[in-house]
């Protein structure tokens, strides 16, 4: 096989179904012209092509239709990711304000015994202190 | 007016029932003659296709338009295949041989399909691809989430290694 030829070879399959970009038929075509085993290689394809496509065109069509059952649309239809936000707000709605709540103060408690120093530059913790 | 398969996708994802008819009218035969042409078996091709546009109905609004409709769709059915043919027995192998509904009387169409059923399961899926369904490397690329260059390669082959079992049927 000459040199460029394998580089033909392999684009004969897209020139042969016609998806092949303009500038790819050219040096295709150009190829073939000068080149007697590309340009063999080439019938051999398009022959090969007509083969598949009629053999596969020859079976028996679908019988079925579109599905009748399809899934409801209205809730499926919405991207995953909107469902799942919704579900952690609810979540956080009735189980998160609460527990953060608590926990925000629990951890402002435990500064105001733990931490003295801080109670100058926090306010708030220096009225839980004082208390 | 004619709606294009990136409108209908839209549509579909809001839940258009009508549609998702046009758009099996369209690809319908197409998605089952690539089933078919792999599973060899009418019945199970029929289902593939089935859950195939099952699938787009449910996930039709990840259709991201930077790939092209069809690409897509052949994505999934290719999917839908692969699963089809994972779940058959290994006890249980299809014989090499022509789709069920083969004309038996019809010994190119057997030779043919005998020859086919002998490659491996990706080169099957590029002859149908690329010789059947017309699609670019590019797009082939996209459905067997390959690189160009592989594909290239790979199809000079495929056809390579079907052409020669041809001739020795001939």
């Amino acid at each position: 096989m000459a040199a460029g030829c394998l580089e033909v070879q392999e684009l004969i399959p897209w020139v042969v179904n016609h998806s092949a970009s303009p500038g790819e038929q050219r040096s295709l075509h150009q190829h073939i012209a000068a080149c007697t085993d590309c340009r063999r290689e080439f019938v051999r394809a398009v022959a090969f092509q007509r083969r598949v496509r009629e053999w596969v065109a020859s079976l028996p069509p679908s019988q079925r239709a579109c599905p009748d059952a399809l899934p409801g649309a209205a809730r499926e239809h919405r991207p995953p990711s909107v469902q799942t936000i919704e579900r952690i707000a609810r979540l956080l709605e009735v189980t998160g304000v609460p527990l953060l709540v608590a926990s925000g103060l629990r951890l402002t408690m435990s500064l105001a015994t733990s931490r003295p120093s801080l109670r100058l530059k926090l306010p708030l913790l220096a009225s839980i202190d004082a208390r | 007016m004619e709606r294009t398969d990136r409108e209908l996708l839209a549509r579909i994802a809001a839940g258009d029932r009508d549609a998702m008819q046009r758009l099996h009218s369209r690809y319908g035969d197409r998605l089952f003659r690539f089933a078919v042409s792999r599973l060899r078996a009418h019945d199970e091709a029929e289902d593939v296709v089935q859950e195939t546009m099952i699938a787009i109905w449910r996930n039709a609004s990840a259709y991201r338009s930077g790939s092209s409709p069809s690409t897509w769709l052949f994505g999934i059915c290719r999917n839908k295949v692969g699963d089809a043919l994972r779940r058959r027995k290994p006890t249980d192998p299809l014989p090499p041989g022509p789709p069920s509904a083969t004309d038996p009387a019809d010994p190119s169409a057997v030779e043919f399909w005998e020859a086919f059923s002998r490659l491996t399961d990706e080169q099957q899926e590029l002859i149908l691809l690329v010789f059947h369904q017309g699609f670019s490397q590019q797009e082939v690329a996209e459905i067997m989430q390959v690189p160009v260059g592989t594909i290239k390669s790979r199809t000079f082959y495929a056809r390579r290694q079907l052409q020669a079992l041809l001739a020795e049927g001939d």
